[in-house]
């Protein structure tokens, strides 16, 4: 019934070298070293407590040897609780791992770090019974936030039955009023009594704190166009360093849920105030940032808002005109967007699954449309691109060929509108960038694939699929230079894949969305398009394929 | 037959008390005699007939027979279960005591194997007994099962009770009747003795009771079953709970009315000059806010210690405090700021703040005091620096860990207690060590200083608190009593009285002119580790380490109510300043908690004449603050109710 056995206490005695005690002293010793330990956990538990831990630490139990008259164990005074190991071949025996150090070793290193010292930091639990959300205070609990989530849904009811109230009235206007209308009213009113829509919408409280910071915020998110007027240089560091300290507070602070609608909102007004009026680049790049740290902070719920937000970011990602004016750097706000508009996709299209698709949508649409201006195309590109490389293979590839033409026709030497120039070359840059990472990425990743379905160009090649079998990391190159040598057996592979080979680059990109395109033929069918521009942006073991 | 019996008795005496010789001439002389009287003596103790005789018998052979005591347990468990449904229950209630005694017979007579088996076996039974796990009854088991030598009998806590009290059992008449006659008919003689001897059985008239009754009502556990008679002749001593004449808050309470009546209001809210009736009515109001003063004002006793006079100094700067009281109550909460200690690494064993919030005091495994400035910490946290050391002192003298802190009212001293054994006063002023007053030899858990000043109190690991005073080297009071350590230490406001907890699951309640103990208030069902007074003086709520809370009413030493919601520890309470409306706790489960305490109201006719039951929706849970991974160590309001929390972040 005791923990201690008598065999254990043979163990001890042969581990203090003590003369075997017989087996009949052992058993007499045990139930007494089983008290004695009892009380020494005892005492050591008192100390735990009033130290107000949980967890029983060597060194309690030092203190206790002391408060006997004990010798405490020297060199276990650790903190951490002690490893034990299970001793190989015995099921119930454990040992500290306790290895031997040799104290050249411990001398040779730098001395570690010093301790962080002690500190004592001050804060509000809470102001007048209220816990203040601050970054010190335990995060409070969600219920609050999903109330708010649900609160659009009503809104919409609301606004749906607000419609069903005006086309009741329309219709009551009708030959017989009176009555109509009365019966009309009921039905609302009976309608209205059904629901929770009726009730008087929640008002929002917005302590006095949360109101003066997003004054001084929505001070800051304005300004810029002010100060461009008086700029000074150190203002500007100022600002900028406030512009910082907004940025990171806006993205880490714990209690801003509340404001989430007003900065959706000032944020949608600003975009389309700064487009409108052309306002330089940086006050939308300065909002883009606040849009970024409002969605990345996880305190705030933004999924509701999103159908704010996401307006004001395609609108900086594909309007026509950006910027105070030409020499403006509008392409480093597109890019900024589309970074947003990837961010959004990856965070919420978990539990919205269809943000993806019809974004991508809006930017396919935006992207074909040949009416549209080139600063357009440019922001569909690169927000495609962003999206991931599926989406460019799937939507952006197969309209490479074509759209390229056309930019070379705008990009041609003869092209006397230099600004068009200039901007076809920045489309035929993303488009470039794009394609070409999305084909070497869809290379690199499918190599396994590739290899286990080995071509029949390499059967009658033995010292190929030698080749291969040592270097596998080479497969999708072999690969691609079947085609270039134009070898017959690699001629019927493709034959075989179908219409792809016959047609050219064209056709094999208008098939780059299908599965089984051959990687190796996109590849070389983008070089083709591109030329030697596409040379930089391709992994150098493929580069080989071309040499 | 007669003659066979004695003989037989005879015989059996011999050989138990082993007369060999005598055994083996009397056999011999008996064989003479009739040839088969021994072996007649020893077959007729396997069949004994009915009679004293075979009483007598059972008792000098069962003495030897541990086997017996097995035996006949697990008959009477097995009678148990199969005993009517009405009365099980009750019946029950008998199986744990005398399991208990059955055990430790056992163990007495040194056949410890079968007594662990006993165990073993009726474990899980009596620890699930009340429908769930008992934390009481697994503990005591399981210090039970520590014993394991007869010697062992006299060292251990538990079973020296368990053998020296009658375990109360409480039985309705039948089931009492019904245990008897079954004792008697199976002839558990064994057991029937035991009852008679080690239990207290109480016989009341009417049905059985049910199982409810049982969980609901006290479990008596060994220690405070044991500690039951003392408590009643304790409790009924009479206390003067009254506050000190001539506090300063009866002053401010005065000069407001006097205030208040030189402004007797000329014209009501909205301007219009008041009627004669309504003039009557506010003095009328204002007449009765005076009687109501008057009745408190005879509460008040003068003091019988000395005390020192308070300074100008201090009255000026309470009355300023006074003036700035937030008025506290269900609807009004506090405010509360709170002081996290990072970077511990788990050597910060206590804290406490100075009584306007300035400074907060820790005290640390590593035998430091440490005194934070809460302003310098807060200006350099906001200049973005980590603390540069300019916001601490370090007090070093202990030799040990420290485990109590406590300011004087002026905070111009602060106590420590240490695992040293040792209670050190430090001036705040000068930042040194004032005295080191030595008489513990154990660690000290806790001190707490007198709210009038000159005295404090300290408690140990020695099993007893210390009332000290400033000026002398030695203990004034030695305070003994409780069973094992007193962790925590409290004064009453008018500061004759001291409330101590204990590890043994007690709170009492010292007088400390005579160092008597007057209150011994039992219902905790695990360690004491919070106190706090009201600050009227007339409740008591103790803490303890499974999270529940008790408010005691002191004057009847009553319990007014449970407070649970803590899960773990509650390490500290503290009632709000002035009526006390407010009470804060803090525990091990990272919370502050407040309660409303709507009973210790300031006393009127109605509440002093209607005893001191409160209404059914006092002692409610108002409000939870939740810490970031910060035990709360500590909770105190401020003079002027601002409500303080400390604790040490401790990630996981």
């Amino acid at each position: 019934m005791s923990f201690v056995q008598p065999a254990t206490i043979q163990v001890i005695a042969d581990a203090l070298e003590q003369p075997i005690v017989s087996d009949e002293a052992a058993k007499t010793l045990a139930p007494h070293v089983d008290v004695r330990l009892r009380e020494i956990i005892q005492e050591a538990l008192k100390f735990m407590r009033h130290s107000k831990r949980a967890v029983l630490t060597t060194e309690d139990l030092n203190q206790a040897f002391r408060l006997r008259n004990v010798e405490p164990v020297y060199g276990a005074g650790s903190k951490d609780p002690a490893r034990f190991l299970r001793a190989a071949g015995h099921s119930d025996l454990f040992f500290v791992d306790d290895p031997e150090l040799n104290v050249q070793q411990l001398l040779q290193p730098p001395l570690p770090r010093r301790p962080v010292e002690v500190g004592m930091v001050p804060h509000w639990l809470a102001v007048d019974g209220v816990q203040p959300a601050i970054p010190e205070n335990a995060p409070l609990e969600r219920p609050k936030a999903k109330r708010q989530r649900l609160e659009p849904a009503r809104q919409v009811k609301q606004r749906q039955q607000q419609q069903q109230q005006q086309a009741a009235k329309e219709r009551s206007a009708a030959p017989q009023p009176s009555a109509e209308a009365a019966v009309a009213h009921a039905a609302s009113d009976s309608a209205a009594g059904e629901g929770p829509a009726v009730r008087p919408p929640v008002r929002h409280v917005l302590s006095v704190e949360l109101q003066h910071y997003f004054g001084k915020v929505s001070a800051l998110l304005r300004t810029p166009e002010k100060g461009k007027e008086g700029d000074e240089d150190g203002d500007d560091a100022k600002g900028t360093a406030l512009q910082r300290a907004v940025l990171a507070s806006l993205a880490s602070d714990p209690g801003l849920h509340p404001l989430a609608p007003y900065f959706t909102q000032l944020i949608a007004e600003e975009v389309a105030k700064c487009v409108k009026q052309k306002s330089p680049t940086t006050s939308l790049l300065l909002l883009l940032k606040a849009t970024r740290s409002l969605l990345v902070n996880e305190h705030i719920h933004i999924e509701p808002y999103l159908h704010q937000l996401m307006p004001a970011i395609l609108t900086c990602l594909v309007a026509r005109n950006l910027g105070a004016g030409p020499g403006d750097d509008h392409w480093s706000v597109r890019d900024a967007a589309a970074r947003l508009v990837a961010l959004v996709c990856g965070r919420f299209g978990d539990a919205y699954y269809n943000i993806q698709p019809r974004i991508s949508n809006t930017l396919y649409n935006a992207f074909t449309d040949r009416k549209k201006p080139l600063t357009t195309h440019y922001g569909a590109v690169v927000g495609l691109a962003a999206l991931g490389h599926k989406v460019v293979r799937l939507l952006l590839l197969p309209n490479l060929a074509p759209y390229a033409r056309l930019l070379e026709e705008a990009m041609d030497p003869k092209q006397r509108n230099e600004m068009k120039r200039y901007e076809a070359a920045c489309v035929y840059g993303a488009l470039l960038r794009a394609a070409c990472a999305c084909v070497c990425h869809y290379i690199t990743t499918a190599r396994p694939a590739s290899w286990q379905q080995p071509p029949e160009s390499v059967q009658n090649e033995p010292r190929r699929v030698q080749l291969q079998k040592d270097r596998p990391f080479m497969a999708p190159v072999q690969l691609t230079i079947t085609p270039l040598r134009s070898s017959p057996a690699a001629e019927g592979a493709a034959a075989q894949a179908g219409t792809a080979a016959a047609g050219g680059p064209e056709a094999v990109l208008a098939d780059a969305w299908r599965e089984d395109a051959d990687l190796g033929k996109l590849l070389l069918a983008v070089h083709e398009v591109f030329g030697e521009a596409a040379v930089p942006w391709i992994p150098t073991q493929f580069c080989a394929a071309f040499l | 037959m007669r003659e066979a019996a004695l003989d037989r008795l005879v015989f059996q005496y011999l050989q138990k008390r082993k007369f060999l010789q005598a055994q083996r001439a009397f056999e011999h002389e008996s064989r003479m005699n009739d040839g088969t009287a021994a072996a007649q003596a020893q077959q007729m103790a396997l069949e004994p007939e009915k009679g004293f005789v075979e009483d007598l018998l059972f008792y000098i052979t069962a003495d030897n027979d541990t086997a017996q005591y097995v035996s006949s347990f697990d008959k009477l468990a097995a009678w148990v279960d199969h005993s009517l449904d009405l009365y099980r229950n009750e019946l029950s209630r008998v199986l744990y005591p005398v399991f208990l005694h059955c055990y430790l017979e056992l163990v007495n007579k040194g056949s410890t194997a079968d007594a662990h088996q006993l165990l073993s076996k009726y474990r899980k039974r009596f620890v699930m007994a009340g429908g769930q796990p008992s934390k009481v009854r697994t503990q005591e088991l399981q210090d039970l099962q520590t014993v394991s030598a007869p010697e062992h009998l006299q060292t251990n806590r538990t079973a020296q009770t368990a053998r020296s009290m009658r375990y109360p059992v409480r039985l309705c008449a039948y089931s009492f009747q019904l245990l008897t006659h079954f004792l008697h008919s199976a002839k558990l003689f064994l057991v029937l003795g035991m009852i008679n001897e080690r239990l207290a059985v109480e016989v009341v008239d009417g049905g059985p009771q049910g199982i409810g009754d049982e969980v609901a009502g006290e479990e008596v556990t060994l220690l405070t079953g044991h500690l039951q008679g003392d408590a009643v002749t304790a409790n009924q001593q009479p206390l003067m709970l009254g506050l000190l004449k001539g506090g300063m808050e009866d002053k401010f309470a005065a000069m407001q009315s006097e205030k208040e009546t030189e402004e007797l209001p000329e014209v009501d809210a909205e301007g219009k000059p008041l009627t004669k009736k309504a003039k009557a009515a506010a003095a009328r109001a204002a007449e009765k806010e005076k009687a109501k003063r008057q009745v408190v004002a005879t509460e008040r006793i003068e003091a019988e210690i000395p005390l020192p006079e308070a300074s100008e100094e201090m009255e000026a700067a309470l009355l300023q405090d006074l003036e700035n009281r937030a008025q506290l109550s269900s609807e009004a909460l506090p405010s509360a700021a709170f002081f996290t200690f990072v970077n511990t690494h788990q050597s910060l064993n206590c804290a406490t703040f100075s009584a306007d919030g300035a400074f907060v005091a820790g005290g640390f495994a590593d035998s430091s005091v440490r005194i934070y400035d809460v302003e310098r910490a807060a200006s350099s946290r906001l200049k973005g620096g980590g603390s540069n050391g300019s916001d601490v002192t370090y007090l070093r003298g202990h030799s040990a860990a420290v485990y109590g802190l406590d300011y004087s009212t002026d905070h111009q001293l602060l106590y420590s207690g240490s695992a040293d054994g040792t209670v050190r006063l430090w001036s705040t002023e000068i930042g040194a060590n004032l005295a080191a007053y030595r008489g513990h030899n154990f660690p000290v858990w806790d001190v707490a200083a007198n709210p009038h000043g000159h005295y404090f109190a300290s408690a140990s690991g020695d099993r007893t608190a210390r009332v000290w005073c400033t000026e002398r080297p030695y203990a004034l009071r030695i305070l003994a009593g409780h069973y094992t350590d007193v962790d925590v230490v409290r004064w009453h406001p008018n500061g004759h009285y001291l409330a101590t907890g204990s590890s043994d699951r007690t709170v009492r309640l010292w007088d400390i002119r005579d160092g008597q103990a007057q209150r011994i208030l039992i219902g905790h069902r695990a360690a004491v580790t919070s106190l706090a007074m009201s600050p009227d003086g007339k409740v008591l709520v103790s803490g303890d380490e499974d999270g529940s809370m008790i408010a005691w009413d002191l004057a009847g030493a009553k319990r007014l109510a449970t407070l649970s919601g803590h899960v773990g520890p509650v390490w500290s309470m503290a009632f709000s300043q002035g009526e006390g409306s407010i009470l804060a706790s803090g525990g091990a489960d990272e919370t502050v908690r407040l309660w409303s305490t709507s009973a210790v109201a300031p006393p009127t006719a109605a509440t002093a004449g209607a005893a001191a039951k409160p209404p059914a929706d006092t002692y409610t849970s108002l409000k939870t603050f939740r810490t970031k991974a910060t035990p709360v160590f500590a909770v105190k309001f401020t003079n002027r109710n601002l409500l303080l929390g400390s604790g040490a972040l401790t990630l996981r």
